[in-house]
């Protein structure tokens, strides 16, 4: 790494840089894993659309520990950057104020990205153990991941940890998403407004998608 | 001076000296002119407390017409108080009610020590300027004017930027103590002019450098700072430093 690169990277402005570049990779891969989770709805039962999808995905063979090996990247690095900036920013105001009021955009999500995200953090470990680890180092086969989904989602308790889960991203991403923006410098009166709706929608739409289906389970596979 | 005559309950952060811990301390101030300003109510407040040997409550200022800067604490959790687009020293006591509970607490950043009660240490805000706040001029026989054409929009965003008076009611109000909107500012009025051209790059690596290097923090997009800054300074500014932070980042040479 030049000492340009190295001196980018750690300035303030570099971190938010790559902060918002992961998240964005994350957001895209969330819409992703939302579609893949949504061919659960063409056969409830017996998840046909589901398992072919994820048979796809096997096929890519060992090419697939690069696209794993990519998106645990992702997830370090903005996990990591996270640490950084949280503590420089709490390091950057000692004293507290006595009473402070918010009259800006400020939002509980705005607020509450780090506790979002460590959270979310702990869910994805969670989560990876319920599916990805299943049986071990190698990826379950694709019937058997499918067993394995209907098999924690009919746990009550796991459909609920799920539900907030889902709501968790959602309130994350939909301050991190037109954050991001700002922080590559795309602001514009022209995409503004839409940035901001969009943000809120992303949301709500992956909130509601990954809530859905946890829900869907203690309707249908109990 | 007519008037109606209001009476308040001020809790003021009281600390003797940068070293100090400090703590609020609550004084009645009575029968004030509500056609008073702000500073003026407390100029009447010190009289008192010297009058009965106390220490008067220090705080900066200097113009008292919003322009030069010098002036600003935080009152009732909202720097330069909840009032849009003004400082405190424009701040008129006809914006509070008789009997209200006001409390006064100076900005609050680890790059802003507290020097004594209200009043803050803003010189890290120089240390940026001088960083690279400043545009290499010729100095022999006075341009033609006109000589050098810029678009009115440019200009006009250009002025904008540079409406700032430093006060740091930004970063007060950040909640991570950012001082990316006073930098945005000082960052864009350059960039946009053609006068500004020579020292682009290196400008905003070394104002964002010593910016970093003064403990100021990182800012999250929410906002604050724009609702807080009495010139209505826009964000737009921290999109620019971005922006212009990223190319220097590719193109500068040094
Ligand atoms: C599904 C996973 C995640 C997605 C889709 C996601 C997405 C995003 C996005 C788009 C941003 C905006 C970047 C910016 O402000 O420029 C962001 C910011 C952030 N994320 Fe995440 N993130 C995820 C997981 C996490 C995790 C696991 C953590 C922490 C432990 C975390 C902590 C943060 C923090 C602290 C910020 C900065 C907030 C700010 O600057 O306002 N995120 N995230
Ligand atoms: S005293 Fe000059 S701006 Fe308030």
């Amino acid at each position: 790494m030049s000492n340009g690169t190295g001196k980018f990277l750690s300035s303030s402005l570099g971190k938010k840089f790559v902060m918002g570049l992961t998240g964005f990779l994350l957001v895209a891969f969330m819409i992703v894993h939302l579609l893949e989770n949504l061919s659960l709805y063409v056969d409830v039962d017996h998840g046909s659309a589901f398992i072919a999808w994820v048979e796809k995905l096997h096929l890519l063979g060992p090419f697939i520990w690069v696209l794993e090996f990519g998106l645990a990247l992702l997830f370090g690095v903005h996990v990591w950057m996270a640490l950084k900036l949280t503590a420089e920013n709490r390091a950057a105001r000692p004293t507290p104020y006595v009473m402070k009021k918010t009259f800006g955009e400020s939002t509980l999500a705005s607020r509450n990205m780090f506790v979002t995200g460590v959270l979310i953090l702990g869910g994805l470990i969670l989560h990876l153990i319920h599916f990805r680890f299943s049986k071990g180092l190698h990826a379950p086969a694709p019937a058997d991941l499918f067993a394995r989904v209907r098999e924690v989602l009919a746990n009550p308790i796991w459909a609920g940890f799920y539900v907030v889960f889902g709501i968790l991203v959602g309130i994350h991403v939909s301050h991190g998403f037109r954050s991001a923006f700002q922080s590559f410098g795309a602001n514009h009166p022209r995409i503004n407004c839409c940035v901001r709706r969009c943000s809120v929608a992303l949301g709500v739409i992956l909130a509601l998608g990954f809530a859905s289906f946890p829900i869907m389970a203690l309707i249908s596979w109990r | 001076m007519s008037g109606k005559r209001i009476s308040l309950t001020l809790k003021v952060w009281r600390q003797e000296s940068a070293k100090d811990a400090g703590k609020m301390a609550t004084y009645e101030v009575k029968d004030i002119n509500d056609e008073m300003s702000f500073l003026e109510m407390l100029d009447v407040l010190n009289e008192q407390l010297v009058t009965k040997g106390e220490r008067p409550i220090t705080f900066d200022h200097d113009c008292r017409e919003g322009i030069c800067g010098a002036c600003g604490f935080v009152i009732n959790g909202h720097a330069h108080s909840k009032e849009k687009e003004i400082t405190v020293c424009q701040l008129h006591m006809r914006k509070f009610q008789d009997g209200e509970t006001l409390v006064l607490e100076p900005w609050r950043a680890k790059a802003f020590p507290v020097l004594q009660d209200l009043m803050v240490d803003r010189s890290a805000f120089d240390r940026i300027q001088a960083a690279g706040g400043y545009t290499s001029v010729h100095t022999g026989s006075a341009v033609d004017a006109n000589s050098i054409l810029i678009p009115k929009v440019d200009a006009d965003a250009a002025f904008d930027a540079a409406t700032c008076i430093g006060c740091g009611a930004c970063v007060a109000s950040c909640k991570n103590a950012s001082a990316m909107l006073f930098v945005g500012a000082k960052v864009s009025q350059f960039a946009l002019l053609p006068q500004g051209q020579v020292e682009r790059e290196r400008r905003v690596k070394a104002m964002v450098e010593r910016m970093d290097a003064e403990g100021f923090g990182n800012c999250t997009n929410e906002y604050e700072c724009e609702a807080a800054c009495p010139k209505g300074i826009s964000v737009t500014n921290i999109a620019r430093m971005n922006r212009e932070f990223l190319k220097a980042a590719v193109t500068d040479q040094g």
